[in-house]
C-alpha cells in the first residue's frame, strides 16, 4: 500500500505547495500539465498525489482516504467538526497568508470593537425586525467566534465567493472573509472591525489520524517529516 | 450506568402521559420537520450548530423538531383559548459533537400551562407536578428564579444601552460579568459630538451601503457618547448583583439572604416578593422548602428561554427534567402579545436508567 498525498490544484496554494515539496527533494512527476488532477511524489517521498480544491481536502482527511495533505489552516478548521480528533496540524509552511477577519462598512464609525457590533445587531434588529446579515464562506468558523463573543441578533449567509462585494451588493449587512493586503476590501467601501480576527491563517502540513502510514513506508515517512521539520528551522 | 431497554422507556413514557393527562392536560401533537423561519428567528444562530437543519423547494427551510415548546406556544396563542394545560409526546433531534456518546434523537414527555394569570400559584402547580412525579424515582429538584437578577438589572442606576445590554446576555455569563465589568471601569471615547459633525465624520469615512441607516450611526454614536459621558454605575449596586449571583442553598436560606440585599436595595424588592409568593404556594402544597435547593444563577446557560422561576432535575450530569416560565418567548412569539407561560419536559430515557441503576 502506498502513501495518499493531496495538494490543492491551484492558486497561491498550489504553487506554494509545489515549490515546499521541491524544497525537501520531492518532485511531482506525470500530471498533464494544467489538466490533471492526478500524478506521483518521488524522490524523499513516495507518493500518490491527488491534486483537489483546497476546501476538499479536509474530509479526505477526515474519513481516512488521504495520509497527507498541503492546505489552509482555515479550511481545515471549517470543514471538519472537532478538527483535533481527526488531523494532526504537523507544520505552519510560512505561505498563503490571510487573515479571517470580520469587516464592515467604513461609514459605521460607531463600530469600534466585537461590543459595538453586538449592540449594533440588537439596534438593527429593533429597527428593521430581522436579523444582521453576515455573508461568509466560513460559517462554522464565524459561527463560534461570534457566539464565544458573545455576539447575539445576527444572522449568517452563505457566500460561495467575492463575499467582499455582499454587502454594496444588497446580499448582507457585513461579511467574514480571508483578507490579505485589505486592497478588495477598501474598494469595496469595507473595513476591518477592530478584535475581529477570527484566526491567522496559512499553509500547513497535515497528517490524517484516520488513516494509518502503512508499515512499509514508516521509515520514508519518518524520513520525510524529519527534513520537513528541519527546514522550518 | 447500564442502559434501560425499551419496555421500561415505553413505561415511564406511558406513565407519565397518564399522569399529566390526570392532571387536566390535553393532547397536543405536531410534525417532526417543522418550518425552520421562526424557530431560528426566536433561538439565533447558535441552534444552527445544534439542529438539524433542511430544506425542500415547496416549503423552504425545515427543521428537525429541536423542542415542541415553539410550536405549542405559536398553536395556543392561535387559538381562541384563554387558560389551558397541554401534553405532549414524541421525539426531539440535536445534532452531536464527534465523539459524544449523547443520542441525537431523544423522546420528551412535556406539560405546560398558558394563559394563568396567576404566576405565582401557576409555577407552583407546574413544579408540583414535576416533583410529584419524579421524586418517587430518586430524582431530586433544583430551583431558581431569573426575575431576581432579571428585576436588579432593569433597576440598575445605568444608562437604557447598558442595561438593554445586560438584559439580553442574561443568558450568558461569561459575557454579562464582562459587561458589568466594563460598567464599573466606565471608558472615554475620542468622537466630536453633535449631529452634524458626526454626519460629517460619516460622510468622510466611506460610501453608505448595506441596510443599515446613516441616522441608525448617528443615534448610536450619540447613545456611546452619552454612556461614556455617564457616571460608572454605582459599586454598591454591581456588588449586590455580584451577592445576588452567588446565592445557592436551600430556597429558605436564599429568600433570607434576598431580603437582606432587598434592604439595602428597594428595586428588587417585588422580584424577592415574588419570589416568596412562590415559596408560599410551595408550602401550601407540602413541598419542604427548607430543603428545596435554590440557586439565584439556575438556568442561566442550559435553559436559554426560561425568564423567572426555573427548575430542574438533574441524572448523571443531564437534566432528566427541566422547567420553568418563558413570558419572553411567548412574547416574542407574539410580536408583543402577552401570554403567561409555564412548563416543563422530562427525558423518559434518563429516567428509566436512573430506575435500572437502582436495582
Amino acid at each position: 500500500m502506498t502513501i495518499n498525498f493531496a495538494i490543492p490544484s491551484k492558486g497561491r496554494l498550489a504553487e506554494g505547495a509545489n515549490r515546499w515539496l521541491n524544497s525537501c527533494g520531492i518532485h511531482i512527476t506525470n500530471p498533464v500539465p494544467s489538466r490533471g488532477y492526478s500524478g506521483r511524489l518521488e524522490g524523499e517521498l513516495e507518493a500518490n498525489l491527488s491534486l483537489l480544491t483546497a476546501s476538499e481536502i479536509p474530509k479526505k482527511l477526515a474519513d481516512g482516504s488521504l495520509h497527507f495533505a498541503i492546505t489552509g489552516m482555515d479550511v481545515v478548521r471549517e470543514n471538519i467538526p472537532r478538527w483535533q480528533t481527526s488531523v494532526d496540524e504537523i507544520l505552519r509552511l510560512g505561505f498563503g497568508a490571510a487573515e479571517l477577519a470580520i469587516s464592515v462598512p467604513k461609514f459605521w464609525i460607531d463600530a469600534d470593537s466585537l461590543e459595538d457590533l453586538d449592540t449594533i445587531a440588537a439596534q438593527f434588529r429593533h429597527h428593521h425586525g430581522r436579523r444582521l446579515r453576515i455573508a461568509t464562506k466560513y460559517t462554522n468558523l464565524a459561527r463560534e467566534f461570534l457566539s464565544a463573543a458573545g455576539v447575539a441578533d445576527y444572522q449568517l449567509v452563505y457566500s460561495q465567493g467575492a463575499t467582499e462585494g455582499a454587502v454594496s451588493n444588497h446580499f448582507a449587512d457585513a461579511i467574514v472573509d480571508l483578507v490579505s493586503t485589505g486592497k478588495t476590501l477598501d474598494a469595496n467601501e469595507l473595513k476591518r472591525l477592530p478584535g475581529g480576527v477570527i484566526l491567522q491563517s496559512e499553509a500547513a502540513l497535515f497528517q490524517s489520524k484516520i488513516c494509518r502510514t502503512p508499515s512499509g513506508a514508516k521509515d520514508q515517512v519518518d524520513k520525510f517529516l524529519q527534513v520537513a521539520t528541519s527546514l522550518r528551522n | 450506568m447500564s442502559q434501560p431497554n425499551q419496555t421500561s422507556i415505553e413505561e415511564e413514557t406511558q406513565a407519565a402521559l397518564d399522569y399529566f393527562l390526570k392532571r387536566g392536560a390535553v393532547r397536543f401533537d405536531t410534525h417532526i420537520l417543522q418550518p425552520a423561519g421562526s424557530i431560528l428567528d426566536l433561538y439565533g444562530e447558535d441552534i444552527r450548530s445544534r439542529a438539524f437543519i433542511t430544506e425542500d423547494s415547496a416549503h423552504g427551510e425545515l427543521i428537525l423538531r429541536p423542542d415542541f415548546t415553539v410550536p405549542l406556544a405559536k398553536f395556543h396563542m392561535d387559538s381562541a383559548k384563554e387558560v389551558e394545560r397541554y401534553v405532549y409526546c414524541g421525539s426531539v433531534f440535536r445534532r452531536q459533537w464527534p465523539g459524544s456518546a449523547r443520542p441525537d434523537e431523544y423522546l420528551q414527555v412535556g406539560y405546560e400551562m398558558f394563559g394563568n394569570q396567576d404566576k405565582a400559584q401557576a409555577d407552583a402547580e407546574i413544579f408540583y407536578a414535576f416533583n410529584e412525579l419524579l421524586q418517587p424515582r430518586g430524582l431530586r429538584p433544583s430551583t431558581g428564579d431569573l426575575n431576581v437578577l432579571i428585576t436588579a438589572v432593569e433597576s440598575l442606576a445605568a444608562t437604557d444601552r447598558q442595561k438593554a445590554a445586560l438584559k439580553r446576555h442574561l443568558w450568558r455569563p461569561a459575557k454579562f460579568c464582562h459587561l458589568l465589568e466594563s460598567y464599573r471601569q466606565g471608558h472615554s471615547l475620542s468622537i466630536e459630538s453633535g449631529e452634524s459633525a458626526i454626519q460629517t465624520q460619516i460622510e468622510r469615512a466611506g460610501a453608505v451601503i448595506g441596510q443599515r441607516r446613516v441616522k441608525e450611526v448617528i443615534d448610536n454614536v450619540q447613545a456611546k457618547i452619552k454612556d461614556a459621558e455617564a457616571p460608572v454605575v454605582d459599586s454598591n449596586q454591581l456588588a449586590a448583583i455580584d451577592d445576588i449571583l452567588k446565592i445557592k442553598g436551600t430556597m429558605e436560606n436564599s429568600l433570607r439572604e434576598l431580603r437582606h440585599i432587598a434592604r439595602g436595595w428597594k428595586g428588587i424588592q417585588a422580584a424577592v416578593d415574588g419570589l416568596e409568593m412562590r415559596r408560599n404556594e410551595l408550602r401550601e402544597r407540602g413541598v419542604d422548602t427548607g430543603k428545596l435547593r435554590f440557586e439565584a444563577n439556575y438556568g442561566r446557560t442550559s435553559l436559554e428561554y426560561y425568564d423567572g422561576f426555573v427548575f430542574g432535575f438533574m441524572e448523571n450530569g443531564q437534566p432528566a427534567a427541566l422547567g420553568g416560565r418563558y413570558d419572553f418567548l411567548t412574547e416574542a412569539l407574539g410580536k408583543g402579545r402577552q401570554c403567561p407561560a409555564v412548563g416543563g419536559m422530562l427525558r423518559p430515557g434518563l429516567v428509566a436508567s436512573l430506575q435500572v441503576g437502582d436495582k
